[in-house]
């Protein structure tokens, strides 16, 4: 019998990278469903060609850092569905071929390919597009508008509300359409309602937790809830500033990226808490109209600092802990020879 | 909660059908059984401490749960002057129900040992402790075992290391459960000590069931008893979460404190993936460390900063290995980091 | 055995050592914010090329050639001294000239004066003649200068779509996110990989080349 050694422990969970990553991809094709729903086989369009540009970029990637490219390793096709559902469905080829290049040539391999990069690759591609085009990243058309795949004419953008609320004024739509999604806005970040059911599946199924984005959803309500935007009463605002923009997605898909958070249970409610808040800031003072990613961006640098703060006081504890025990060894042996005695 | 250190998580125990059915105890056994004998006691009930001390030396019964005989560990708890016995029969390694099936099974071999443990400590506080989370079984775990009310100790894994590190601050022993039926048979029947209980399990074997083998058995033949369907890729030795693989199964035999014997089909070296830093293994250590930064470091040039992860507190449970979802060896990387780390505090004293 | 080649390879790194293997701004990371922040069009690379040529050889020649009587504090304050003076005065006389430039530059101009360059000249060559001084301190420049224009063309290439203020329309779309500070940051970083990459694999080349040559030898050796 030709056996082989290996080390304890002999059984291993039924999870793995591929049954995790299998789970977001599940997660994400409802998302898209009603992104056809409303406006068509462009969103489609643009999903097949971001996932084959990233498919083939992280590829080549792979093999400049002589590394072997591994099939079950379904990280690029995340980023490449991610980016098309944060831009406007008139999003040319160009913006979204460049974003997901951005994202895999800049933001992921450079800093140490898969498990090693600091900054949220679909987060990346998407804030330098937004940089460099910054009118046509936010030019949404009304929902139910089917748009041909080659736009050829052009089409007059409809004001989405999140620009109401960055102007200073209250969106003209009722909160209930902004629920279902039926109002302007990026392709995938509208329809919250469905965003709320991926996040339900993909706790249940324990790929993610829910502390992060509870808490990046408290941190935001409690800043909407004291500072509002426009003139309106607190609890208003907070519905308003949940459902406008890219609030729902990042709390659901882009702040949960495993790579670049903290990986302790006390740092990942700070880290959520302080991105919410951050995120609102970025809302107050930002000058595009949505400028979320730019804060997600300058919270994954500093993941860190939150997770050194947390080994240290993880460090204390074990220390005390240990300590704790010591004394009742001794109590314990001093006891003993009492009684010898 | 955030900050607590007693973490880890309840495994899927797999006991069916090796906990439902009948212990198996092969032909060689009952030869080994009739050849050997002691002289056996007149008056099995009127004998005392100091008698059952002897006999019990005389049949080197061996404790399973940590190996050492089991007259040094009454004379111990003598001198200790222990309050309680705990009767260990937890199984809380999946697979591995060589101790709660014995004791269930024989159950009256079972009280007439424990009255005589009892006898021979000179304590009346007896406690049975049972792993409480097995789930799927299709046999109940009866509420008295041996005369013992048994006490259900619940927790995440690993419990029996648990339960062994707690006897000292609750001054009580801890005896095995297999150890007291076999000091039952010792002066009740005159046997040696010359068999034990196993579970044979694991996808390649035809019958998995618990088996009694005498003690030096080979691995070898103790698998053409059980059976093979298929060519198994390891086999292992002990505990699913804590034995060893072996290669060559002619060379080695059982002893007292073999707990198990498992024959899989697939191997795992081959699935390791790269880390994606989904930080389970953090959020699972019983101990409260942190595998994912240990990794880190390791594989890093820089080792200054080990010191603040106490990898040196790792107690080789094996959590961090089985939750990883990448299939990384983490376990050796912690033990690895253990022994640097205590190199570090040895080179600063 | 090292070749012909492989040993005037070396020598050839050794004399361009601040161009190309050691070159400041991608080896030593020296005046990073220089080459980030006010390189967006190819003349302001000129100019800023121009001031650093300035602010680094004058200096560096005066206090190479009293410097070994005074101390090392007091050598820093003469240069620093010199060199502010020297921009400043060019400063003065260019400023109608080149005005919508001094705009973009903005105050990294004026920083000139305490550039790290002159230190990091001063520290490679302590206790060597002045003309080694001098030799040194221009090659740095020279390497300063080649990036700085490489860096300043691809943004203004990329991002204003004009090459030394003339259109050009060769690549389709206008990014304007290059001319922000981080993808200058993010260029350096590739620029870096990419030259000791090329210094990596050349090596390897003239390695193997001399190890063939020499079994070769070895080969010739036996038969006879």
């Amino acid at each position: 019998m030709n056996l082989s050694l290996q080390t304890p422990p002999h059984i291993r969970s039924k999870d793995s990278n591929f049954s995790m990553m299998l789970d977001v991809f599940i997660a994400l094709i409802p998302v898209y469903c009603m992104s056809y729903y409303f406006y068509g086989k462009r969103s489609l369009y643009l999903l097949f060609l971001s996932v084959g540009i990233s498919i083939i970029t992280d590829f080549i990637c792979v093999l400049m850092t002589r590394k072997i490219p591994n099939i079950k390793d379904l990280s690029m096709v995340i980023t490449g569905m991610l980016i098309p559902l944060l831009m406007p469905v008139t999003a040319d080829w160009y913006m979204v071929a460049l974003a997901v290049i951005f994202a895999i040539v800049v933001a992921k391999h450079p800093f140490g390919g898969i498990g090693q990069n600091v900054f949220n690759p679909a987060v990346a591609g998407v804030a330098f597009v937004t940089i460099c085009f910054p009118n046509e990243m936010f030019a949404y058309v009304k929902p139910f508008t089917y748009l041909p795949v080659n736009i050829v004419q052009s089409i007059s953008s409809v004001a989405s509300p999140a620009k109401a609320l960055s102007l200073g004024g209250v969106p003209s739509f009722d909160l209930t359409d902004m629920f279902l999604g039926n109002v302007p806005g990026p392709m995938g970040a509208t329809n919250i309602l469905v965003l709320f059911s991926c996040l339900l599946y993909l706790v249940v199924r324990k790929t993610i937790t829910f502390s992060m984005s509870g808490c990046f959803l408290l941190g935001a309500s409690l800043s909407a809830l004291i500072f509002p935007r426009a003139d309106m009463t607190g609890i208003q605002s907070v519905f308003y500033e949940m459902m406008s923009g890219y609030m729902v997605i990042t709390a659901v898909f882009l702040i949960n990226d495993p790579v670049t958070s903290p990986k302790r249970a006390f740092p990942r409610c700070l880290y959520g808490f302080i991105a919410g808040i951050v995120a609102m800031l970025f809302r107050h003072l930002g000058r595009y109209e949505e400028s979320i990613l730019f804060a997600i961006l300058v919270m994954n640098a500093s993941v860190w600092i939150l997770d050194l703060l947390g080994e240290y006081v993880a460090h204390y504890y074990r220390r005390k802990d240990s300590e704790n025990r010591e004394s009742e060894k001794a109590h314990s042996m001093a006891g003993k020879d009492r009684s010898d005695i | 909660m955030i900050f607590s250190n007693n973490k880890g998580i309840t495994l899927e125990q797999y006991k069916e059908p090796m906990f439902s059915k009948d212990i198996i105890r092969l032909p060689v056994c009952d030869m080994i059984r009739t050849q050997s004998c002691l002289e056996k006691p007149k008056d099995p009930i009127g004998l005392s401490s100091d008698d059952i001390v002897a006999v019990c030396r005389e049949a080197r019964v061996i404790d399973e749960s940590d190996g050492k005989h089991l007259w040094k560990k009454i004379c111990d708890a003598k001198e200790r002057s222990i309050s309680s016995i705990i009767i260990d029969a937890i199984d809380d390694e999946p697979y591995i129900s060589s101790q709660i099936v014995p004791a269930i099974r024989y159950s009256d071999e079972l009280t007439l040992g424990i009255e005589l443990l009892k006898k021979a400590v000179g304590v009346d506080d007896v406690k049975l402790e049972v792993y409480k989370d097995l789930a799927e079984l299709d046999t109940r775990v009866p509420e008295v075992i041996g005369g013992v009310k048994v006490s259900f100790v619940g927790g995440t894994y690993p419990v029996e290391q648990r339960a062994h590190r707690a006897k000292r601050k609750k001054n009580s022993a801890i005896f095995g459960a297999c150890s007291v039926i076999a000091l039952c048979n010792a002066v009740y029947k005159g046997l040696f000590h010359a068999t034990c209980y196993i579970t044979v399990a694991g996808d390649c074997i035809a019958n998995p069931a618990n088996y009694e083998v005498p003690v030096g058995y080979p691995l070898a033949d103790i698998l053409n008893d059980a059976g093979l369907i298929a060519e198994p890729k390891r086999v292992i030795v002990g505990g699913s979460m804590t034995g060893v693989t072996v290669s060559e199964l002619d060379k080695i035999g059982i002893s007292p404190t073999t707990r198990g014997i498992l024959a899989f089909h697939d191997e795992f070296k081959k699935m390791e993936e790269s880390c994606i830093g989904c930080g389970r293994c953090t959020n699972v250590c019983p101990q409260g460390l942190s595998p994912y930064y240990i990794y880190q470091v390791l594989n890093s040039k820089s080792k200054s900063n080990l010191l603040i992860f106490d990898a040196d507190k790792c107690i080789s449970c094996g959590l961090c290995s089985y939750i990883c979802p990448a299939k990384l060896d983490l376990q050796q990387t912690v033990e690895k980091a253990a022994a640097l780390t205590r190199n570090m505090k040895g080179e600063k004293e | 055995m090292k070749t012909e080649s492989l040993r005037k390879h070396i020598a050839w790194l050794g004399k361009t050592d601040p161009i190309f293997k050691g070159n400041p701004v991608l080896y030593l990371g020296i005046c990073l914010p220089f080459v980030i922040v006010p390189t967006m069009t190819l003349k302001t690379g000129v100019l800023l090329s121009a001031l650093m040529f300035i602010s680094t050889i004058i200096p560096v020649a005066v206090y190479s050639s009293i410097g070994f009587r005074l101390s090392r504090e007091i050598r820093f304050i003469i240069s620093t001294v010199i060199s502010t003076a020297l921009v400043s005065l060019f400063f003065y006389f260019t400023k109608t000239v080149f005005a919508e430039f001094y705009l973009i530059v903005g105050v990294y101009a004026m920083l000139f004066g305490v550039n790290g360059l002159t230190i990091y000249c001063e520290h490679k060559n302590e206790g060597k003649s002045v003309l080694e001084n001098i030799s040194f301190a221009f090659k740095a420049c020279i390497g300063y200068s080649i990036i700085v224009c490489f860096v300043s063309f691809i943004r203004e290439f990329l991002a204003l779509k004009t090459i030394w203020g003339q259109p050009i329309d060769l690549f389709p779309v206008k990014l304007e996110g290059i001319s922000f500070p981080f993808f200058g940051f993010i260029m350096l970083g590739f620029l870096s990989a990419f030259f000791r990459c090329a210094e990596r694999q050349n090596r390897k080349r003239l390695l193997k080349k001399a190890e063939k040559l020499s079994q070769e030898r070895e080969g010739k050796t036996d038969a006879e």
